[in-house]
């Protein structure tokens, strides 16, 4: 059995996921309004009581790196004294654990 | 039968609503008679989540107390860690990777092992070390080569039995037992069962090994065995038979948890009393070859272990009248504007979001515990300033303007005012801590990439330069605290994520404890000087959500924030570090998302006396 479960929701602020949800289940937010959660029942339920749409691994990966890819290329297009006050240099690759 | 009035000295009240509810009320009885029930005060047994572990850990050891625990060198990794009851730090290199078992005992400050198991190549180490508190030394090698048996003692009284030699560890098991005194090993007694994976609790002169694998292969046994100094008698068995367990407390005081040749593995918990095994609470998250610590049968920590694979979960158990949740983050409200490098204010129910970009702006929100409202904004639009102080009174300085600004701005509740004393030196990319009357700005950029170490000291109405600067020039660094006990910590300078801390007493800096990961542009400004709390920010591999605690001496991780990022906004100097909040940031765009975070809650709860 998969360890966790994938899926996107949007943020909808306070309550979207709360401290009671973060006791119950494993949860890690990504770029793109990614979302993975522990596969047990409170992440399944959580995600799907946000309207979540469940996505296998690759698909949100995808996501992501579409998300990612945008802000490297923002960060390119950017002059090099705007570059230099970024934080971290060009946005890193972010890979699903 | 004896009375209640016979035995505690008084009839049961009469109230018509439960008491303010305090540590005495334990073990008494009042009427409620509004809801016609019978109450008490009584002790309840429960694990609750913790902090999990900065490594994932299979077949690592475990010692210490709930509050004072040490685990690690598990995985065949050499890292130790060590709790504090609220979060890790990094204690010291085992000198060989390993997989530790249960081969340890002793305290956070002094420890000691007999080395378990490396593998690939496998290596039946018969090194033994002892800890203290920092670093671990080499002690006379244990005699014959011992992996997966368990300890009980102290560094000078030390017990190490059962387990396997190898090759292959896979039947060669052992009933046999070492000690050692301080200076030299000796045989001990023996089992009267040999098995391996086996969990040890108490000391060398007063000790118990319970459950363990017997031959031929993982079937787990329920036998249990004390131990006087000197040879083994049995004890009541354990309700279920099991290998891959950990145990914690003294012999007539003490739990054992987890273990198993599952999947699933065992979340069971058994606690003795010095004469019959009990079933307590379910851990959890049922898991084998854990650490454990504990000094006794109400109060012990379930440290990593494996589900399948390798974890990083904490879970303690404490018996109590009080019922302890575990600190968490949550969503907050979202920002009407999403951005990045934005100042803070005030506390998770009353703060301030300041500023910051892209586009750089000056607009100022307000947040109630539940919701922004954007109010008058900053006077002079600017990203990645300063910023400290509450919701109704609140300091803005320097910042990107464009360019290093030299800007200052006070809010009273309802208006921002530039000051017409500026800071002496423009910067961005600055920090600081205090309130409008007495406050910090320090470091920074003018211009990048230089870093500045520029202290200079707010006194109501104007800036002057401390005469005693950073002790390293850092940008984009965090701060917490007020004017005369204030935290600088973290930052970017030198080409590296900083883990740098130092405290600030009013005139001079000193050093404390260094942060556990380097990092920038985390939020600033929460907690104290006694009790801070840093949450996420920019370390070497990007934006995290890792989060660190602070306590006037050393730093220790913090469940982490929901959605990594960096570039937020934080506190001023009345929040304190178990109710934090962080407000946008950046992860791969600007966020409107807020987290706020409560930490440990402790209550105490009545209950209701039936029949049934």
């Amino acid at each position: 059995m998969a360890h966790f479960i994938y899926g996107v929701a949007t943020n909808t602020g306070k309550g979207f996921f709360t401290a009671e949800d973060r006791r119950a289940f494993f949860l890690r937010g990504y770029p793109a309004d990614v979302w993975m959660v522990g596969n047990n029942v409170a992440g399944a339920m959580w995600l799907a009581e946000k309207n979540g749409v469940e996505k296998t691994k690759a698909e949100a990966q995808a996501l992501i790196d579409a998300d990612v890819q945008a802000s490297q290329a923002a960060y390119d297009a950017l002059s090099d004294e705007e570059k230099a006050t970024h934080p971290g240099g060009r946005p890193t690759d972010i890979t699903l654990p | 039968m004896a009375t209640y009035e016979e035995i505690y000295g008084k009839r049961v009240e009469v109230l018509d609503a439960d008491p303010t509810l305090n540590a005495a009320y334990e073990g008494q009885v009042w009427y409620n008679s509004t809801t016609g029930t019978l109450k008490t005060v009584g002790t309840t047994a429960a694990w609750v989540s913790g902090t999990p572990t900065s490594n994932t850990y299979d077949q690592n050891g475990g010692c210490g107390t709930q509050t004072a625990a040490l685990t690690g060198a598990g995985s065949n990794k050499t890292s130790m860690e060590e709790y504090n009851g609220t979060g890790w730090t990094a204690g010291g290199v085992v000198p060989a990777a390993q997989e530790l078992q249960s081969q340890l005992a002793g305290t956070q400050t002094a420890a000691i092992m007999k080395s378990g198991l490396h593998q690939n190549p496998d290596r039946y180490n018969t090194e033994a070390y002892t800890y203290n508190g920092t670093s671990w030394s080499s002690i006379p090698a244990a005699p014959g080569n011992r992996v997966r048996g368990a300890a009980a003692g102290t560094t000078t009284a030390f017990l190490c039995a059962g387990g396997a030699s190898g090759p292959p560890t896979f039947t060669n098991r052992l009933s046999t037992s070492v000690e050692y005194n301080g200076s030299s090993w000796t045989a001990g007694g023996a089992l009267s069962t040999a098995r391996a994976y086996l969990a040890g609790l108490g000391i060398e002169s007063a000790a118990i090994m319970a459950g363990g694998a017997v031959p031929p292969s993982y079937t787990g046994t329920n036998l249990t065995e004390q131990y006087d100094g000197s040879s083994f008698s049995s004890l009541p068995t354990l309700n279920t038979a099991r290998h891959g367990l950990s145990a914690a407390g003294t012999t007539a005081s003490n739990i054992v948890f987890g273990g198993g040749a599952g999947p699933p593995f065992e979340n069971k918990t058994e606690s003795y009393d010095g004469s019959a095994w009990t079933v307590q609470p379910t851990m959890g998250t049922g898991r084998t070859y854990l650490g454990g610590a504990g000094a006794d049968s109400t109060a012990a920590v379930a440290m990593a272990g494996t589900t399948g694979s390798a974890t990083s979960l904490v879970e303690e158990y404490n018996v109590s009248i009080n019922t302890f949740t575990a600190a968490a983050w949550s969503a907050g409200g979202a920002l009407g504007t999403a951005r990045r490098n934005l100042g803070g204010a005030g506390t998770q129910t009353a703060a301030l979001a300041i500023g910051g970009e892209a586009p750089r702006t000056g607009k100022v929100e307000s947040y109630d515990g539940s919701s922004w409202t954007e109010g008058p904004a900053l006077n002079t639009a600017r990203n990645t300033l300063g910023a400290t102080g509450s919701s109704t009174a609140a300091l803005a300085f320097g910042g990107e303007a464009p360019g290093p600004s030299s800007a200052t701005e006070t809010w009273n509740g309802s208006s921002w005012t530039t000051s017409p004393n500026s800071l002496n030196t423009a910067t961005r990319s600055n920090a600081g801590f205090g309130t409008t009357s007495a406050a910090i700005n320090m470091g920074g950029y003018n211009p990048a990439p230089a870093a500045l170490s520029t202290v200079e000291e707010w006194g109501g109405s104007s800036w002057t330069t401390a005469p005693n600067s950073l002790p390293a020039a850092t940008a984009d660094l965090m701060g917490f605290g007020i004017e005369t006990a204030g935290v600088a910590c973290g930052g970017y300078g030198g080409g590296t994520y900083v883990t740098t801390t130092s405290e600030w007493g009013g005139s001079s800096w000193t050093s404390s404890g260094a942060m556990i990961t380097g990092r920038s542009h985390a939020a600033g400004g929460t907690g104290s000087q006694t009790a801070g709390l840093i949450s996420g920010g920019y370390i070497a591999t990007g934006p995290t959500s890792n989060v660190e605690g602070y306590d006037g001496t050393a730093w220790s991780t913090r469940p982490s924030l929901g959605t990594a990022r960096s570039q937020t906004g934080g506190l001023g100097p009345s929040s304190v570090s178990t109710a934090g909040l962080v407000s946008g940031g950046y992860i791969t765009t600007d966020q409107s998302i807020t987290e706020e975070f409560d930490g440990v809650a402790e209550t105490i709860n009545a209950k209701t006396l039936t029949t049934s």
